[in-house]
């Protein structure tokens, strides 16, 4: 049967989607800007942010609607309440997209140390995490979710490397300082990112299997024998019990 | 356009089915109070009648009515109202005993007046009466097994009694099911229901009922020929072993058989007005009482 | 708070004539909680409501196997006064049914049923039972006047009143709101949250989600089988059947 909410739930899909597209190209576009050095595209990534934001909105606005005028249950109340999660997940890696094209434009050449460091490899890792976790949530795919919640520890312990790796730089060759610092807040926003992406990943979780594993990984990612049978929901209903 | 003009002729057609119905009606209660005018007086009322008919008054025929009717509400009004009791409430649909209920009543209902006549004579007076002069009376002694105002109201309950079940069944069929339903989820027994909900809401139709029962009653006159009416009693009825006088047969025998008939028209026609009246004020009774009580909300 | 079982139903099949209208219901309904039973038109939900309180005996033709033990005792037992019965199990029925009496005697005719005659008594019982039907306020100045002068709304109050009036341990509503507006279904919404601190409530209702505010539970009734039963806020966020999740997001029914 086609329902009233269908047609609202397609449009915040379609709308879902465009998002994801666009956020993942800002990120390939800003990090292809300051592999080759080009300013000219890096200043398109920051021009762009303008278009993200107004996606944000719209995403926004038409969860609010359906709230209101449709009291979703069930899946589709766990799918729009994780879209406005994704959503502002999304904006704040437009926003890093953004802050590394803005490192670019700043220091305008890649530093020698560059393959010092271990940012080529974060490059990589973190552009298919934000991939792999787009993908997971289009097509609810949990399996893929939690690879990419497993990546995340290797990506901050790139960052922790490329700290000492800066650091040491620094401090041997301080002419160099003004091109360390741009790697290391590279660095650190590409961490933050890494996490922006697992959250997306956990949602995938709550939307397919109405869990919740935000701090629960021992249970849903590693598998935690002890743990496996007792169920969440009775546990928060429980907790929920005692507080009313 | 055709159908505009069926339309006025069926206009036109019940309208003057309707003159005709009361040209006929009036010609008649004209007719009967123009003729009967001069008798109509006080004396007419409370004396009886003297000098073999052609004078006097109808007292005790309007009293002998009177009592018939009292003695067959008693009677018949109490074992209609619980028959239709039980065919409304208690009955199951559909159950052999229902349906030969059912059955007897409409039958009973189609029997003619005269039949119900020969039935009383059998029954009542040969049968029933001569049991009970066997029981209660010293032999060669006849009291009961005789025409008596006893038998004649028996007779006219049990004609009566149709028309009481009908009514009050349709009474009780009028109370919506949700006030029994909301009375037994309450924990009143089936007969608290319909005690307290049902029957007290029903009651302007069991008036009715009883109402056009005894209008009916009043006017028969084929039941109570053998079964206990007089053309001329000298004393009004003691017990209920008496014959009466009545309305309904004093006229039939005046006009019939008296004496004098020529001498007696103006009495007949005059006879012929009280019993009207006495039917028509208790239609009108019932219409009233029914339009009191409908008009309240609150029973 | 805990739960108690109040209503025990055991392998419950209820048949009109041949048709068979109830398959192989187990439920417990827990004590002092609001249960709801939702379904599509002609599930069963309210001929299932109608065994808590033997009200289907009025139907000719319905047979009725398995047990339903109320405190532990089956009330379809043999030996089971159903007056009694109906006087622990209350009814509000769908389309409010006060008699054509006046206000106070619609209350009371519960108590005077049960023989209570004494008028200071009854007056008690009265002004406690409008009150807790949150009636009270509005009609405490005539309660001489006609039930049938009330609006939709108090008509549906005064039922609760009066099936309050006898004091029963367990209240089912029918639908109790489907013919009211907005405003009044609230406020008999409101009511049974007040109510469910004393009295074990089981209500019938087509709004899912009047059903989603008003309960603790929910039964999911189809065709006559009880699909699915559990916490409402399990049912309405995560529930275990696809079955139920398409009825509940209005995929069918």
């Amino acid at each position: 049967m086609e329902r009233l909410l269908d047609e609202h739930l397609e449009k915040l899909k379609t709308r879902v989607i465009k998002m994801c597209s666009l956020v993942d190209e800002q990120l390939q576009y800003a990090i292809k800007s300051f592999e080759e050095e080009n300013l000219e595209l890096a200043q398109s990534v920051i021009d762009r942010d303008r278009k993200v934001n107004k996606y944000d909105v719209k995403i926004d606005k038409i969860c609010q609607k359906i709230f209101a005028l449709a009291q979703p249950v069930a899946m589709d109340l766990r799918y729009i309440m994780s879209s406005l999660t994704i959503n502002s997940n999304l904006e704040r890696i437009g926003d890093i997209a953004v802050n590394i094209a803005e490192n670019v434009v700043l220091i305008q050449k890649k530093p020698e140390f560059f393959q010092n460091t271990k940012l080529e490899e974060m490059f990589n890792l973190t552009k298919r995490m934000l991939k792999n976790s787009i993908d997971a949530f289009i097509g609810g795919n949990p399996e893929l979710a939690k690879e990419v919640i497993l990546t995340d520890d290797v990506v901050d312990r790139l960052n922790a490397e490329n700290h000492q790796i800066l650091k040491s730089i620094m401090k041997q060759s301080p002419e160099n300082i003004e091109g360390a610092v741009a790697l290391l807040v590279i660095s650190r926003e590409l961490e933050r990112l890494a996490d922006h992406s697992t959250n997306i990943a956990e949602d995938v979780f709550f939307i397919v299997e109405a869990q919740l594993i935000k701090h629960k990984y021992e249970k849903y990612i590693f598998g935690d024998e002890e743990n496996e049978n007792e169920s969440d929901t009775e546990t928060d209903n429980a907790k929920e019990e005692m507080n009313s | 356009m055709k159908n505009k003009i069926i339309g006025n002729v069926a206009i036109v057609v019940s309208g003057l089915s309707t003159l005709l119905i009361i040209a006929v009606l009036f010609y008649m209660l004209t007719e009967i109070f123009i003729n009967g005018k001069d008798y109509l007086t006080w004396e007419f009322l409370t004396q009886s009648p003297t000098e073999g008919m052609t004078a006097g008054g109808i007292f005790p025929a309007i009293v002998g009515t009177v009592l018939l009717v009292l003695i067959m509400s008693i009677l018949g009004v109490p074992i209609g109202t619980i028959t239709a009791l039980y065919l409304s409430e208690y009955a199951k649909r559909g159950s052999i005993f229902t349906k030969l209920i059912r059955f007897a009543v409409n039958t009973l209902a189609g029997v003619p007046s005269i039949v119900f006549g020969l039935f009383g004579l059998g029954f009542f007076v040969q049968f029933i009466g001569t049991g009970m002069d066997k029981v209660f009376s010293s032999p060669d002694q006849v009291i009961w097994a005789q025409p008596s105002i006893l038998w004649a109201s028996a007779t006219m309950a049990f004609l009566t009694i149709p028309v009481v079940i009908v009514s009050v069944e349709e009474a009780l069929r009028s109370v919506p099911q949700d006030y029994r339903a909301a009375g037994l989820a309450l924990g009143a027994t089936k007969w608290q229901t319909i005690r307290k909900v049902v029957i007290p809401n029903s009651i302007s139709g069991i008036l009715t009922g009883t109402i056009l029962a005894i209008g009916r009653g009043a006017g028969e006159v084929a039941p109570i020929l053998f079964t206990g009416a007089a053309y001329f009693l000298p004393n009004l009825p003691n017990s209920l072993s008496d014959q009466f006088m009545n309305l309904g047969y004093h006229i039939y025998i005046m006009a019939t058989q008296s004496t004098d008939v020529e001498a007696t028209k103006g009495i007949q026609y005059a006879t012929v007005s009280i019993l009207l009246l006495v039917t028509f004020t208790l239609n009108l009774v019932a219409v009233l009482i029914r339009y009191k009580i409908r008009k309240k909300r609150i029973i | 708070m805990e739960k108690k079982p109040k209503i025990i139903v055991e392998n419950l099949q209820l048949f009109y004539g041949k048709k068979q209208a109830l398959s192989n219901i187990n439920l417990t309904i827990s004590e002092k909680f609001v249960t709801a039973l939702i379904g599509p038109s002609g599930c069963g939900k309210s001929t299932f409501l109608r065994t808590l309180n033997r009200m289907n005996d009025l139907i000719d033709n319905v047979k009725i196997e398995g047990k339903i033990k109320i405190d532990g005792e089956d009330i379809y037992s043999s030996d089971q006064d159903i007056v009694a019965l109906r006087k622990r199990v209350g009814m509000i029925f769908q389309k409010s049914n006060p008699f054509p009496k006046s206000i106070y005697e619609n209350v009371a005719f519960g108590p005077r049923v049960n023989g209570i005659n004494d008028k200071a008594r009854l007056d008690e019982i009265v002004e406690r039972s409008l009150k807790r039907s949150a009636l009270w306020e509005e009609v405490k100045d005539d309660l001489s006047k006609s039930g049938l002068s009330l609006s939709g709304g108090q008509q549906q109050r005064l039922c609760i009143a009066r099936a309050l009036a006898i004091d029963p341990e367990i209240i089912l509503m029918d639908e109790p709101a489907s013919a009211l507006d907005p405003i009044s279904t609230a406020k008999i919404e409101e009511l049974i949250h007040e109510l469910k601190k004393m009295y074990t409530i089981v209500i019938v209702t087509h709004n899912m989600q009047q059903a989603a505010r008003v309960s603790d539970f929910t039964a999911f009734f189809y065709i006559g089988e009880l699909i699915e039963y559990d916490r409402t806020t399990k049912i309405f966020t995560n529930p275990s059947l696809k079955q139920t999740e398409d009825y509940i997001s209005g995929r069918f029914g």
